[in-house]
């Protein structure tokens, strides 16, 4: 018997497919997401929205936080790290978290490298904006990849670019002949057994989910059209006027994503969504989504 | 005209593009199922892994849950994980949804999470009793349930690991707290599409 194998890593990411992952800042909130049909929440002090208003350095959540959160609920929960935090990582593994998420939505710990993530048994989810991104995340380590979108802003265009700009570089891969794919390994800045993978299988060696900026089932749906497996939603559900409301449909639109008759029914009286943030009128430094190297 | 079978595999939430893989490549007809309309084209349901309280939820909004309930009592189907969770007659840990929590087509008694969280998820081989002969088969579990009590009369024990069963059969319901659609090992997949 082995524990922590690749594939219980990978196994428990295939698990999680065609749901929704919920960000919760308080054990109430996690009830409210595992009984709206959530199958995992993201436990964390302040939602990205929130990050974002009250500026300042963003760390890993108090670990009582989490430990309350864990015994709410009976769907896994994950927790983030700072990107390079291995220590907060070491932290979370103690607390006995069922994903860690090194995210650039906290303020990065190392400006050169990630964690090492074989160093870990809990699995590792991290963000990308394009494929390069994703297979260096994958050569560390991570046993699943979320396209980053611009957290926080209840706007999906980043996430929409990223997932399509990743599809678009796999397709591209696809069409090369093998003596081409070190020079394309050396334009992705990407490790050349995983290039080699993506060439052959025509997709990531992990699942692909997307995150950052959905608000609507309407949201969701399109994430899962353009080809995410699963979808996140941070600060969109519980900065809404109807968190609970909104939870269930998007539960709902990512099961139904390709049934528009469904997808009318649940988005219909909704109440109040997130206000949104154009991305232009985030300044440069304030970008998350840049955060990741 | 050449009947031909369909295999539909539950498509609410979780591993079911693996189970489709699976099956295609013994050669079946596959058809993912969400709406009564899907349910009512298939001659046989895989019901996969994934977080059973989500597709609780989800089916009885979407007025699935006594569709399937009845299809269950009726064709041949296959759970894993989540899925066995769905098939026992009782299952702890699903006490918020009320009595009416499971589809209740086979005679065990199965906990949710009952090996820990995921840092306890493993790998390992099993000897299954399948087809008439004995298989070793790859098996990874992943924040897995266990049975803890069936009805000798009704359910035969395919598999065991470390003595608690793992591979139950009951009549035509096939139930598997494993997931054999991770590994390349299409044993019990093979074995189920034949039932």
């Amino acid at each position: 018997m082995q524990k922590s194998a690749w594939e219980t890593k990978i196994g428990l990411a295939e698990m999680l497919k065609g749901g929704v992952i919920m960000d919760v800042v308080t054990a109430e909130h996690a009830i409210i997401a595992e009984k709206a049909g959530a199958v995992a929440v993201m436990a964390l002090e302040r939602v990205p929205a929130d990050i974002r208003k009250q500026g300042g350095v963003a760390r890993m959540s108090d670990p009582k936080l989490i430990k309350e959160i864990m015994s709410a609920v009976s769907i896994p929960v994950m927790a983030k790290v700072r990107i390079g935090h291995f220590v907060e990582a070491q932290i979370l593994e103690n607390l006995g978290v069922d994903f860690i998420d090194e995210s650039e939505v906290l303020t990065p710990a190392d400006e050169e490298n990630h964690i090492y993530k074989y160093d870990f048994k809990v699995p590792f989810v991290c963000g990308c904006r394009n494929l390069g991104e994703a297979l260096r995340r994958i050569g560390e380590g991570a046993a699943l990849i979320r396209t980053k979108g611009e957290a926080g802003t209840g706007n999906i265009v980043e996430a929409v670019r990223q997932l399509r700009t990743v599809n678009k570089e796999i397709r591209a891969l696809q069409t090369l002949e093998k003596s081409e794919l070190m020079a394309a390994a050396k334009n992705l800045q990407a490790p050349y057994d995983l290039v080699e993978y993506v060439h052959e299988h025509g997709k990531l060696p992990v699942p692909n989910f997307s995150a950052g900026g959905v608000a609507t089932p309407a949201d969701a749906a399109l994430m899962m059209q353009l080809g995410a497996e699963s979808v996140f939603v941070g600060s969109g559900i519980f900065k809404s006027g109807n968190p609970q409301k909104r939870a269930e449909a998007i539960v709902s639109a990512v099961t139904y994503y390709k049934d528009p008759a469904v997808l009318a029914s649940v988005s219909e009286n909704l109440g109040e969504p997130m206000t949104g943030i154009e991305i232009d009128k985030i300044l440069e430094n304030d970008r998350m989504d840049k955060r990741g190297w | 005209m050449t009947y031909s079978k369909i295999i539909g595999v539950l498509a609410i939430q979780g591993a079911y593009f693996k189970h489709q893989k699976a099956v295609e490549k013994l050669g079946y007809k596959t058809l993912l199922v969400r709406n009564k309309q899907e349910l009512d084209s298939v001659n046989s349901l895989i019901i996969p892994g994934g977080e059973s309280t989500a597709m609780i939820i989800i089916l009885k909004k979407h007025g699935m849950w006594d569709e399937l309930k009845s299809f269950c009592k009726s064709y041949p189907v296959f759970g894993t994980c989540a899925g066995t969770i769905l098939l026992a007659k009782k299952s702890h840990g699903l006490e918020c949804f009320g009595e009416d929590n499971t589809f209740s087509v086979m005679d065990i008694e199965v906990v949710r999470n009952s090996y820990g969280r995921q840092v306890d998820s493993f790998k390992t081989d099993l000897e299954a009793s399948i087809s008439g002969s004995v298989k070793t088969i790859p098996a990874i579990f992943i924040r897995a349930p266990q049975v803890i009590g069936f009805d000798e009369q009704k359910v035969k024990v395919l598999s065991y690991c470390e003595g608690s069963p793992v591979l139950l059969q009951q009549n035509n319901c096939l139930a598997c707290t494993f997931h054999p659609e991770l590994t390349d090992s299409l044993d019990i997949h093979d074995y189920f599409c034949k039932l």
